[in-house]
């Protein structure tokens, strides 16, 4: 059970920090779609989180439900998607709203 | 009903600053390595305090910031702040909360004396330490600008 835990985990974060990213692109290039997060949840960065949380929820309870392997396997994937999941987050987020500002994206 | 007072600044920065410190007295214990039930109770207090943290953040920055993002945009100089250091702070915090989710998750199965997992636990708590003195000092950017700009707003240009 616990290597369940720990996989679903690791990758519950690494989608959900992709989608993070991937949601920021979203909104900045379909304003329909910020439009809609605002009708739906008050807040188009309260719609954002609550995806974000959702995707984590969803991409935990696969990993748990799919995960075969060990525990030692488990942690070092976990430790990977975390490192990985943090710094791809952190770049495409603060490069695109650098790019953004520039007039390049 | 009157608009808020700008220069908003409130408990979510406490709270911040609580998972961080609680974050750094888990990987303080664990390079100890003395007592794995610490670094355990300090990574649930770490998850707790970054979603208090944003369940605090939320009427801040959807109601409360406006009013500053608007005096930070009207100054070409300042907007920068906004454009990218809010919308980077705001954002990026999600990838925080997931983290934080996650190490709640882990450190409620997994023993951080174990060789293979201690190394996880190392990663979790430095950048969770790392990324929220980057939060902060984004943050420190937003309030200086929104301070400039009132002061720019006030005469001071």
């Amino acid at each position: 059970m616990r290597e369940k835990v720990v996989y679903g985990a690791g990758l519950g974060f690494f989608v959900s920090s992709m989608v993070n990213a991937l949601l920021v692109i979203a909104k900045e290039y379909d304003e329909g779609f910020k439009e809609w997060l605002k009708t739906v949840f008050t807040h188009h960065w309260l719609g954002h989180g609550i995806l974000v949380i959702l995707t984590f929820i969803v991409f935990y309870l696969l990993g748990y439900a799919a995960y075969r392997g060990g525990l030692g396997v488990a942690v070092g994937r976990t430790y990977v998607y975390v490192i990985l999941g943090s710094i791809l987050s952190l770049v495409i987020i603060w490069g695109f709203y650098i790019l953004h500002f520039l007039g390049v994206a | 009903m009157a608009a808020p007072p700008g220069l908003a600044s409130d408990l979510h920065v406490f709270f911040a600053l609580m998972g961080m410190l609680a974050s750094s007295a888990g990987l303080g214990v664990l390079l100890a390595g003395s007592d794995t039930r610490w670094v355990r109770r300090f990574a649930l207090l770490a998850t707790l305090f970054i979603w208090l943290s944003w369940i605090s953040s939320a009427p801040v920055y959807m109601y409360e910031y406006g009013v500053d993002k608007a005096v930070i945009k009207s100054y070409e100089e300042l907007r920068a702040a906004h454009s990218i250091g809010m919308e980077t702070k705001e954002h990026i915090f999600y990838t925080g909360l997931m983290l934080s989710t996650a190490l709640g998750l882990i450190a409620y199965v997994l023993d951080p004396l174990d060789p293979f997992s201690r190394r996880l636990y190392l990663a979790i708590f430095i950048i969770i330490i790392v990324g929220g003195i980057l939060l902060d000092a984004l943050g420190a950017w937003i309030g200086i600008s929104a301070k400039l700009g009132w002061y720019y707003g006030g005469g001071g240009g």
